[in-house]
């Protein structure tokens, strides 16, 4: 494909072009905003059932933390390739990017990373406020940020292959979009939007963490807000490398397969 | 002349699922669907030299874009040999992809929301075309298609013919040495149809590239090709000179007449085909080889004060080619 030199140059106007058709629609941007605050909410009701007790190791201010950082994590590794790539197969738009001398994925990179330029600022402003409304301690978690961003990029890197993979199954089914709603509610309970991944029963909790929904969200979480140390943090990492790598192996072979299938419908 | 497009039978069939009529039968297709193989291209084999410029004709779902689709990589043929360039498209090598273009007069590849100047110089990003280059081609081919400020404009506020021209130098900015055209001016009023042809001639003669155009509007075909290729539920039924097309199929021209007094119909009939007839004008189709006699007894035996001859043209010959001679 392009040569290693050309690619900060392709990769800037990517996500400048991502950047820009983002800006034009504003309002979306303030309704993503509202609509990704079920954590929060959760966080509330947490909140109250631990003021005065601790459940599963975490105090009412663990939880405000967790759940700041699901609204956090979840907000910057949001993905809508799912939608797209439906649309793109189905309508045969695909084929446009097709012709390109670079691959449709990174298209579809670039739209992600152009989008999280723009959200990331308003989404760390509003986890920031909740922190100091809570009176947690962000100096503590500011030096996890390094370590924190690397498990970030890795969950992302989880859940934009999940759907994509998922995505490119309408290469096979008259529209992937079915199975939307089977991921996302996977990923709610088992990646710990509604209860930390800590508070599972024994039995299941260890099986729980070591699915991609876990890596995805609940573990870069209890990363930023130090509920994960020593050994534990190894393990959590090596549990992101494995699922990462499957899951790119898995998404190159569907994509390969899939493309000797696709008629370009609709042109 | 080097080849810069080879297929030796190239058949593409597409799986599809066969609805089925009545609530029971639909509802049966939920457990078990019955499949379908729609052959949509059939034993293609054609050549085309470096440079030429070739039409390819046929009705709808005669395989003209599927076979597009495969020249260009996007779909995958399911048997047979292609190469274009020297490079098997479906592979989609980088330098193939670099040396192709497709322009789809009905699917567009410019950022709807953006100017369309935002896609060209992410277009030269991508086609590794240096910065100054890349402004100098697109002022360029600005001029060529007279496109003034519409790259400023948010695609979405552009009328069709602005969008397709601004399609166009998105298209060429890379500078391609193949390029694939389907339906390039559907849709586009009569003067943008003829700024569009004459720019495709200009590219063709200055940079020796290889096109291949479909259109339904047989001024496109004649404009721009020399030869004709017309495809036939997938197969290739005609493939040379657009005037050996016509010549095979027509054999009569079209006069037009206008007379000073009303003449009778029983007294034209005789020099031809009457196709119309008005008080004092009248349409007849003469036999090509008896036309100048017969033209010459028109002008001396009938109070002609106007004539007009069409000479044979591909509108005529291509229904000839494809349709029974009873639906001509």
């Amino acid at each position: 494909m392009a040569t290693l030199a050309s690619w900060p140059g392709i990769a800037r106007r990517l996500i400048r072009t991502s950047v820009l058709v983002t800006v034009v629609y504003r309002a979306q941007l303030f309704v993503w905003l509202i609509s990704g605050v079920a954590p929060l909410f959760m966080m509330m009701i947490w909140w109250e059932l631990s003021r005065d007790k601790l459940i599963g190791g975490y105090t009412a201010s663990d939880f405000v933390a967790y759940f700041l950082g699901i609204y956090l994590v979840r907000q910057l590794t949001a993905v809508w390739v799912i939608f797209v790539l439906n649309d793109e197969i189905r309508q045969g738009t695909l084929s446009g990017r097709l012709l390109k001398p670079i691959a449709p994925f990174w298209f579809h990179v670039s739209e992600h990373l152009g989008q999280m330029l723009v959200r990331a600022p308003i989404v760390v402003a509003v986890f920031c406020i909740g922190t100091s409304l809570f009176a947690i301690d962000l100096a503590s978690i500011a030096w996890r940020i390094p370590i924190f961003l690397a498990s970030l990029v890795l969950a992302w890197i989880i859940i934009f292959h999940i759907y994509y993979c998922v995505g490119l199954l309408a290469f096979w089914m008259a529209n992937s979009l079915a199975l939307d709603a089977m991921v996302w509610s996977m990923y709610t309970v088992l990646g710990g939007m509604l209860i930390p991944v800590d508070l599972f029963p024994d039995t299941s909790r260890y099986l729980v963490a070591m699915l991609p929904f876990s890596a995805s969200l609940d573990f870069p979480v209890k990363v930023l807000i130090g509920k994960v140390t020593g050994a534990d943090l190894i393990y959590g990492f090596a549990i992101q490398l494995f699922w990462a790598t499957v899951l790119v192996a898995f998404r190159r072979g569907l994509w390969r397969q899939g493309l000797k299938r696709y008629s370009g419908a609709g042109i | 002349m080097s080849k810069a497009i080879e297929l030796s039978n190239i058949s593409k069939v597409y799986e599809v699922y066969r609805a089925r009529d009545g609530h029971s039968r639909s509802f049966l297709e939920y457990f078990r669907r019955e499949k379908a193989y729609i052959p949509a291209v059939q034993d293609v084999s054609f050549s085309i030299n470096a440079g030429e410029v070739v039409g390819f004709l046929g009705g709808n779902g005669a395989g003209k874009t599927t076979t597009l689709k495969m020249l260009s990589g996007i779909v995958r043929p399911s048997s047979g040999r292609l190469s274009v360039l020297g490079h098997d498209p479906f592979k989609r090598r980088a330098q193939f992809l670099k040396s192709i273009a497709l322009v789809m007069g009905q699917k567009q590849q410019l950022t709807w929301d953006l100017p369309a100047l935002e896609s060209f110089h992410l277009h030269g990003a991508i086609y590794d075309i240096p910065a100054i280059e890349c402004r100098r081609r697109i002022d360029e081919l600005c001029a060529f298609l007279s496109a003034g400020d519409i790259i400023r404009r948010p695609v979405r506020k552009l009328s069709l013919g602005e969008r397709m021209k601004c399609e166009l130098i998105l298209s060429l900015l890379h500078r391609p040495s193949v390029l694939f055209l389907d339906e390039p001016t559907i849709g586009l009023d009569l003067e943008m149809q003829v700024a569009i042809r004459k720019f495709l001639g200009d590219y063709n003669k200055q940079f020796g590239a290889t096109i291949i155009l479909t259109s339904h509007y047989m001024a496109d075909i004649e404009a721009l090709a020399n030869r004709v290729i017309v495809l036939d539920r997938g197969r290739v039924v005609f493939d040379g000179g657009r005037q050996a097309l016509v010549k095979a199929h027509v054999n009569e021209r079209l006069v037009s007449l206008r007379f000073s007094c009303a003449v009778r119909a029983e007294d034209l009939s005789i020099y031809g085909e009457l196709i119309n007839l008005d008080s004092e004008s009248a349409e007849l189709l003469i036999a090509e080889d008896q036309f100048a006699s017969t033209v010459n007894q028109l002008l001396t035996r009938f109070p002609v004060t106007d004539i007009s001859i069409q000479s044979p043209s591909l509108e005529q010959a291509f229904p000839r080619l494809l349709l029974p001679k009873e639906h001509v």
